[in-house]
């Protein structure tokens, strides 16, 4: 359960270092991300399967999964 | 229907609107809410809630029949049960915003369990029937949609969680900051006050101090946060997880009770027995002259007096400045069932204001329902010498409200007004017997005037003569 903890601690500390310079101010997602930590176990496959979305579109295979970024300006 | 007006506060949720029609409450609902309203309403935990007591009673009512003029483009109308006087988050005690966190996440977790979610969570969408809190925004509930997170988390955060942590883990109380601010205590000021060396208390590192760091990483995102949570296949076993592990925490919030000067006053005052029987047999005699529909008790303190005044009133606010006495009242009221007391933390030297956008969105407390009877039992006082109102103002203002008034004059010969003085500049020529007396009779006709066997006290049961 410890180390469960501390993988989905992990995992999300590297999810919300995703910062982008960009012009909105958007408290929102941040609140949205904290709660697949705070989902328990529950959260920890959900996390899995957002970081592995960002990890294959950041190669350039995610776009096609329509979840991306959007084409807010 | 000429006479029907809209809520001016209400007009942040653009799928339904909250309007007055003849003193009732009615809430106009788009297609999109009234189909919310129907999965709502055909729900068990509805019904459970509202025979409880816990949600607002609702009733579909003829659209045609309700609408203010030129109300356009809504689908129906409902008609709400009126709760007895409308408060507000900055000015409850810390029990009664744990309980309505507690009511606002048991909400949540029934409406889950049948498919349904709180759109928001707003601690304005709380309201009391005496210590019994109330949901009475209908319109939050709507169908979960696959993948969607709880949307109203941050703001839970920031109108219920961290108000409440400050008063817990650092003794802050809440309401200068919720008076200053209608969307709460931001993550980020919220971890500055609450400092590391509560990084270890339950809820801090979680809600806190990651939310807070997750907020400043996100803010400049571009990424749709909600399309990719949808998509990476969030559920509501996380609502649920999340929402059950913050009701243990919020339950499990305790205040580190400090005693206060006025927490302490009813333990520590030395009223002869005698006095006390007179002064609750006045207090009996006029609030059971008539019947009353609203009472203030200002400067309630334990409440004593408030508790008299509900015998003979529908309503009864009872109003002190003091935190600790409000709370210790408000949780004595709460094991009694009390539903007939509100207690309430307002400064009267520093009372509500109307807030918000137009300064209409929140208002001040006469705003909010006229009293017929106001009890001012020992308070005169403090808000001449302590506070330094002009005697005369404050009879202005206490006449103006156009309610029968029980009023206790302290005269500068007893202990409570001596120390008020002590170490003062003594610039209060108009705290006199003689003055009161005068500055009361030509504001009100005096129905009965009882002095105290101490002799340093005076007791008043007065009309104003424009209520006359």
């Amino acid at each position: 359960m410890a180390q469960t903890r501390i993988l989905v601690l992990a995992a999300a500390i590297l999810l919300v270092w995703d910062a982008r310079a960009e012009a909105y101010l958007d408290p929102g997602s941040g609140s949205m991300l904290v709660q697949l930590l705070l989902g328990g176990v529950a959260g920890l496959a959900v996390l899995l399967n957002l970081f592995w979305k960002r990890l294959l579109e950041r190669f350039g295979r995610g776009r096609e999964h329509g979840a991306g970024r959007s084409d807010r300006a | 229907m000429p006479d029907a007006v809209l809520e001016p506060g209400s007009f942040r949720d653009r799928s339904a609107r909250v309007f007055y029609h003849h003193g009732e409450v009615f809430r106009a609902l788009s297609a999109r809410a009234l189909e919310q309203w129907e999965a709502l309403s055909a729900t068990e935990f509805h019904a459970r809630f509202v025979a409880q007591g816990r949600m607002i009673r609702s009733e579909r009512v003829d659209l045609d029949m309700a609408l203010p003029p030129g109300a356009v483009g809504w689908a129906a109308a409902l008609r709400h049960e009126a709760v007895p006087f409308v408060s507000y988050p900055y000015e409850w005690s810390f029990g009664m915003l744990q309980d309505a966190a507690l009511l606002q996440l048991d909400l949540l977790i029934a409406a889950l369990d049948e498919g349904l979610t709180l759109k928001d969570a707003s601690a304005y969408n709380v309201q009391w029937r005496g210590t019994v809190p109330v949901f009475v925004d209908v319109a939050s509930f709507e169908k979960w949609t696959p993948g969607e997170p709880w949307m109203g988390y941050r703001q839970f955060c920031q109108l219920f969680l961290y108000p409440l942590l400050l008063v817990a883990y650092r003794d802050v109380p809440f309401h200068p900051w919720l008076r200053g601010s209608l969307e709460g205590v931001d993550a980020e000021s919220c971890q500055k006050v609450l400092g590391v060396r509560t990084l270890l208390r339950p809820g801090v590192a979680t809600h806190v101090y990651l939310q807070s760091r997750a907020q400043a990483a996100c803010a400049d995102t571009m990424r749709d946060v909600r399309a990719e949570l949808r998509a990476a296949g969030f559920n509501t076993r996380l609502i649920k997880s999340n929402a059950r592990s913050l009701r243990k925490l919020v339950a499990g919030l305790r205040w580190r009770r400090r005693p206060s000067t006025w927490s302490e006053y009813a333990r520590d005052h030395h009223y002869n027995d005698t006095d006390l029987a007179t002064k609750t047999n006045f207090v009996r005699a006029a609030a059971a002259s008539r019947p009353h529909h609203l009472a203030w008790d200002l400067g309630c303190n334990t409440g004593t007096f408030s508790r008299v005044a509900a015998n003979h009133a529908r309503q009864v606010v009872a109003i002190d400045g003091d935190h600790l006495a409000v709370e210790r009242l408000y949780q004595a009221l709460k094991a009694e069932r009390n539903a007939t007391i509100l207690p309430l933390v307002v400064n009267l030297a520093d009372p509500s204001p109307d807030l918000g956008w137009r300064l209409l969105e929140r208002k001040q407390l006469t705003a909010r329902g006229r009293p017929d009877l106001v009890l001012c039992l020992a308070l005169v006082h403090h808000l001449v010498i302590g506070a330094n109102i002009p005697l005369s103002e404050f009879l202005d203002w206490l006449a103006g409200l156009g309610a029968d008034i029980v009023i206790e004059f302290v005269t500068r010969e007893d202990p409570m007004v001596r120390s008020l003085l002590r170490n003062r500049d003594d610039q209060y020529a108009d705290y006199r017997l003689d003055v009161f007396e005068r500055e009361l009779a030509a504001r009100c006709a005096v129905v009965r005037r009882q002095p105290l066997a101490c002799e340093t006290r005076v007791l008043y049961w007065a009309r104003p003569r424009n209520a006359c």
